[in-house]
């Protein structure tokens, strides 16, 4: 449940940010203005930081995000034990919110004060996975590894880089504003230097819906329309959750494995190429986000109907990715992207993409089935795949004792 | 060569479908898309285009492949040379034959995988594989340039020339007899300088020669030839398009002749930012206007 607490900045003259203001120009030299500031006002509620599952999997999807790969740089074991207490316990206060300690005079803040004096938990949730590398020889951790945890491969069409690429932990921080997010994120690496080390980021967003309808994409495309619906606890422990039954170690069930993907646009060069071979190469309408032939973009596409792809075409990325019959029904994955922006390449095009951003009970069945589809469709012209890794997001938080990684450290 | 979609939607403007030849393709020219005022890069999409018999496309199509087999014959022979200078030792004529004959491969348009795997094989970079530069499957010529620039290794790079020798010979052998889809060209004359833009200008593919400058110049060269070809097609329905596009060109070629510094090629990231603006700003323009292309010749394929 989230609660909407409207605030408003609508008031000028002196005030508490007037210390930020521009002067108004109009004559009165001693007189500040407060530019208003619109459409920033609303702060979410808190998600429920314990479960049997992590939060930031099935929770609704806030505007913000940011994606960190950690490298492991604590020495034995019992350090990597208090590195995953330390993250547990501060998420667990930074999802809940409050006022932070007062720590005296005699110290630095605890707190980064960029949330003001009552941190807001606006929706925050803090999701933690591992990577195969962190079950390497350091930790003694080989034959713990959940048994399909494997490393990203290069698909055909990807530029891999390798500054973006790897890391022994996955962070995904998500919250209702940026502000939110990099709150948690100074706090979080605050409380575990010398145990953790930022390895690669890549901050995400996610656009208000325009202008109805669902998010849209850097290319104009209404993004994430087709999930299976993992509300159903049936369909989720097909589709999304490790659960008994599949050779996973009993301390894995809970969790599910997390891909992320960061993926670069050519918007120039999308912005080049006419309407028509844009619909073509996705498969819907860019306005409405219906499929193509059809008319709201909540409607389903029947490829029986259509095999010879006169409506949507059969190299379609929608189609490609989900071509809707029984055979490929397992290999459906929960997909929660973000938008990237960051800044310009050196040539002066604009670096932009997607966070591709998904979990699933089984990378090899799921994932990677579902990009060996997309191997050569014709949307790889104006996209390059770089980074991102594979990682095992841990079992939920079951109560105030627990940890995340309890499982996995005890079992 | 951007990759066609497979899309038989039969009212529609749709693309040719990568297996139609010139037999049944036709061609549909659009009105003058190209009339908006200088500096401004309107999008007149092309409406209402008027269908065009395919046999119309038949002598720019038999230009092309004489024009890209002759390349390849020069391309073999410049190849040699390479191969000639690597075997006496001779490390500054060796560079110097690289890029005479890596010039003649961007001039031919073969940025863009315009020539499918073995296009790769001659000039793919090792971003695509996964054991990047150490992959077996990095041949080609950006493979010689790292031997030859960045490793100083005369042994590797005879070996690396001969593979890339071979490929040439294989594709100048096989080109002849390809079959070349109507819709290609028109995709190939704006293709060419994104592909330019997004690997070379971006320093991408540099594996130590620093001369993507004069690549660059060189995929303007084919860039001009298609669009010379396309002409007969294109002027009827946009007659100032060629026009302006080659204004463009030129303004591209002067800003990339500006950065060479004492005759010599600098290597992008060295290039003074207010060059690389110009060169960048340029490029973006010709694109803006050679996107119109593709608009302007659409071959509806229709599969037999």
């Amino acid at each position: 449940m989230t609660i909407d607490r409207r605030r408003f900045l609508l008031r000028s003259g002196l005030g508490a940010v007037g210390a930020f203001a521009a002067l108004s120009g109009s004559g009165d030299a001693d007189a500040d203005v407060t530019l208003p500031v619109s459409g920033n006002d609303a702060t979410l509620g808190p998600v429920p930081f314990e479960g049997r599952h992590q939060a930031g999997i099935l929770t609704a999807l806030p505007p913000a995000a940011a994606f960190l790969a950690l490298d492991v740089i604590a020495e034995d074991r019992s350090t990597l034990t208090d590195l995953f207490r330390t993250v547990t316990a501060r998420a667990r206060y930074l999802t809940a919110g409050g006022v932070p300690p007062d720590l005296g005079t005699a110290s630095p803040p605890s707190d980064s004060g960029t949330l003001g004096a009552d941190v807001p938990a606006d929706a925050l949730t803090v999701t933690l996975g591992v990577s195969s590398s962190l079950f390497d020889d350091r930790f003694a951790l080989a034959t713990r590894r959940p048994i399909r945890l494997t490393t990203m491969r290069a698909f055909p069409n990807d530029g891999l880089n390798p500054d973006w690429l790897g890391g022994d932990l996955m962070l995904q921080l998500c919250a209702g504003s940026t502000d939110t997010v990099l709150h948690a994120l100074r706090d979080i690496t605050r409380h575990t230097r010398g145990a953790m080390q930022v390895r690669w980021r890549m901050d995400g967003f996610i656009s208000p819906p325009r202008p109805t309808g669902l998010p849209r994409n850097h290319l104009g495309f209404m993004d994430g329309i087709a999930n299976p619906d993992v509300t159903n606890p049936k369909i989720a422990d097909q589709l999304l959750w490790v659960v008994k039954g599949h050779g996973e170690p009993a301390w894995a069930v809970g969790g599910s494995y997390h891909v992320i993907r960061l993926i670069r646009m050519f918007t120039e060069f999308w912005d080049r190429v006419s309407l028509h071979v844009q619909q073509a190469t996705i498969g819907r309408y860019r306005a409405s986000g219906a499929p193509l032939g059809m008319t709201s973009y909540t409607d389903i596409p029947d490829y029986a109907k259509d095999r010879h792809g006169y409506d949507v075409p059969l190299t379609a990325h929608m189609r490609l990715a989900n071509p809707r019959t029984a055979i490929t029904e397992p290999s459906r994955i929960l997909r929660r992207g973000y938008n990237y922006d960051l800044g310009v390449d050196v040539n002066g095009t604009l670096n932009m993409g997607l966070v591709f951003n998904c979990f699933q009970q089984d990378l090899l069945r799921q994932f990677e089935a579902t990009q060996t589809r997309l191997v050569d469709e014709p949307l790889a012209d104006y996209i390059r795949p770089f980074g991102g890794g594979y990682f095992f997001a841990l079992p939920g938080v079951r109560n105030s004792e627990d940890w995340l990684g309890r499982g996995l450290m005890q079992a | 060569m951007r990759r066609l979609l497979l899309h038989r939607r039969p009212a529609a403007l749709a693309l040719a479908v990568a297996t139609t030849l010139l037999t049944t393709a036709v061609l549909v020219v659009g009105p003058d898309a190209s009339s908006a005022p200088a500096g401004s890069h309107a999008t007149t999409a092309a409406t209402d285009p008027t269908p065009v018999s395919s046999l119309q496309m038949a002598p720019e199509i038999a230009s092309y492949r004489g024009y890209v087999t002759q390349k390849l014959g020069l391309e073999a022979s410049e190849v040699q040379l390479l191969a000639t200078a690597i075997a006496a030792g001779q490390v500054g004529a060796a560079r110097a034959a690289w890029l005479t004959a890596h010039l003649t491969w961007h001039r031919i348009g073969g940025a863009y995988d315009a020539f499918g795997d073995l296009g790769l094989a001659i000039d793919g970079t090792a971003l695509r594989l996964q054991d990047g530069i150490l992959s077996p499957q990095f041949t080609g010529f950006h493979k010689v340039e790292l031997d030859l620039w960045q490793n100083g290794d005369l042994a590797a790079a005879a070996t690396d020339t001969a593979t890339l020798l071979s490929d040439v010979d294989e594709l100048a052998g096989k080109f002849p007899h390809e079959s070349i889809s109507a819709a290609e060209l028109p995709l190939r004359t704006h293709d060419i300088l994104e592909d330019a833009l997004r690997d070379e200008l971006s320093g991408d593919d540099d594996y130590g020669s620093g001369t993507d400058m004069a690549a660059v110049e060189a995929d303007v060269d084919g860039t001009r030839e298609l669009l010379s070809l396309l002409a007969p097609v294109l002027n009827p329905g946009a007659p100032h398009l060629e026009a302006t596009a080659t204004n463009e060109l030129n303004k591209l070629d002067a800003a990339l002749a500006a950065t060479r510094t004492n005759g010599q090629w600098v290597a992008v990231t060295q290039v003074p930012l207010a060059q690389r603006e110009q060169v960048d700003g340029d490029i973006g323009a010709a694109l803006e206007t050679l996107d119109l292309v593709p608009e302007l010749v659409q071959v509806k394929g229709l599969t037999t």
